[in-house]
């Protein structure tokens, strides 16, 4: 299947760039059509080619790939999150996700919220939610930690509200899923031994 | 040996001239923007291979004095603009010319204009607008901004000038579908 693709190109000036960019993407295999400062349009045959693979060989070139900057913002909302709630983050008390994502990233949390929710079809607390129980479930799985522990690293105010959450999200409730995990990996175990 | 080149304006460029020079084997000390210096004097069968790659390429290999400093005044025109080198927009260019050429910048218009039939103020605001198309496509800055990054005293006076130049306001060039920037070069 043939498609064409339009990408924008940061950082080119003059006629030496264009064919610079042009040869570097014909090197990558893709088939370029137009290229003008500041635009590339190619055609893609076959897989998908991933954008980041050439703002990653455009990149020593001195040129880069210009995102949305909707789809920037996004990304950095959604690296924000992998952050805080990956276990390592020092929560201060009365934190608010909102406060912290404003002050970062220079925004009302208004703004920051639509563009979110009108690229991503869900809400940035919903996100965070189903990230979390992610996250608690990868701690219940892989580790021996107490939910005390996972709901204190986890930014939970308290393991009522860890356990609550985590039922309405799985069904469960988190003993019961550490519990049915155990029983499986046990059962996994004895039956790799034969 | 010192030679100057005309038309580069970027470290595309530079690279651009530096295989250049590898593909005919001559050996270079320095490469900046229109200038390289080389490690022996090359005879002329290689000024001449030199001459035609470069024409190839959209370059031009300068002989006379006058036009090599034409080009040495855009170089560092250029390079103020893009933020290759250090001298922000706190010094008046008339002054940075002098330093940088050593030259009365009396001398330096009237040969700039002579050459160019266009006066080195209005390469530089030419230079200047190339870069606000630049960045207002990118959409990363919002105008104060670039109007602070490019040394405009207001917000007003980069629309004013942007205006005069291209006959659009700011909000209306971003709003164009089809790309109206130019190559530093051909400004």
């Amino acid at each position: 299947m043939i498609k064409a693709q339009k990408v924008h190109i940061k950082g080119m000036v003059c006629d030496r760039c264009i064919s610079t960019v042009k040869s570097e993407l014909e090197n990558m295999g893709l088939q370029v059509t137009d290229v003008s400062l500041g635009e590339v349009s190619f055609s893609l045959t076959g897989d998908n080619h991933d954008i980041e693979l050439i703002d990653e060989k455009l990149k020593p070139l001195g040129f880069s790939v210009l995102m949305d900057k909707r789809v920037k913002l996004v990304k950095s909302i959604k690296a924000l999150i992998e952050e805080v709630y990956s276990g390592h983050f020092d929560f201060a008390p009365g934190f608010r996700f909102s406060e912290l994502a404003s002050e970062r990233l220079q925004k009302d949390y208004n703004s920051i919220t639509s563009v979110f929710t009108s690229l991503e079809d869900t809400t940035i607390e919903k996100y965070i939610i189903d990230f979390r129980i992610e996250k608690v479930k990868e701690f219940l799985v892989y580790t021996t930690q107490t939910l005390a522990d996972i709901s204190f690293r986890l930014g939970f105010s308290s393991v009522a509200h860890l356990s609550r959450q985590f039922k309405t999200v799985t069904g469960f409730n988190p003993s019961h899923f550490r519990e049915i995990r155990n029983d499986k990996q046990r059962i996994s175990d004895k039956s790799a031994r034969k | 040996m010192q030679l100057y080149i005309k038309n580069m304006v970027c470290d595309r460029c530079i690279a651009s001239v530096r295989q250049q020079l590898d593909n005919l084997g001559l050996k270079y000390k320095n490469i900046q923007l229109g200038e390289v210096e080389l490690a022996t004097d090359p005879n002329p069968k290689q000024i001449n291979d030199l001459k035609e790659s470069l024409l190839k390429t959209g370059f031009e290999l300068l002989d006379d004095k006058k036009a090599t400093l034409v080009e040495k005044i855009k170089n560092i025109i250029i390079s103020m603009i893009q933020g290759y080198s250090e001298d922000e927009f706190n010094k008046k260019l008339s002054v940075v010319l002098e330093e940088k050429l050593k030259k009365d910048y009396h001398y330096l218009t009237t040969l700039f204009s002579s050459i160019e039939s266009i006066t080195i103020e209005k390469y530089a605001i030419l230079q200047r607008i190339e870069k606000v198309k630049e960045l207002l496509i990118y959409d990363e800055m919002s105008l104060s901004d670039i109007a602070d990054k490019l040394g405009y005293s207001s917000v007003q006076h980069l629309s004013q000038q942007f205006k005069n130049v291209t006959g659009f306001t700011p909000t209306q060039f971003k709003q164009l579908k089809e790309n109206k920037r130019k190559p530093l070069d051909k400004v």
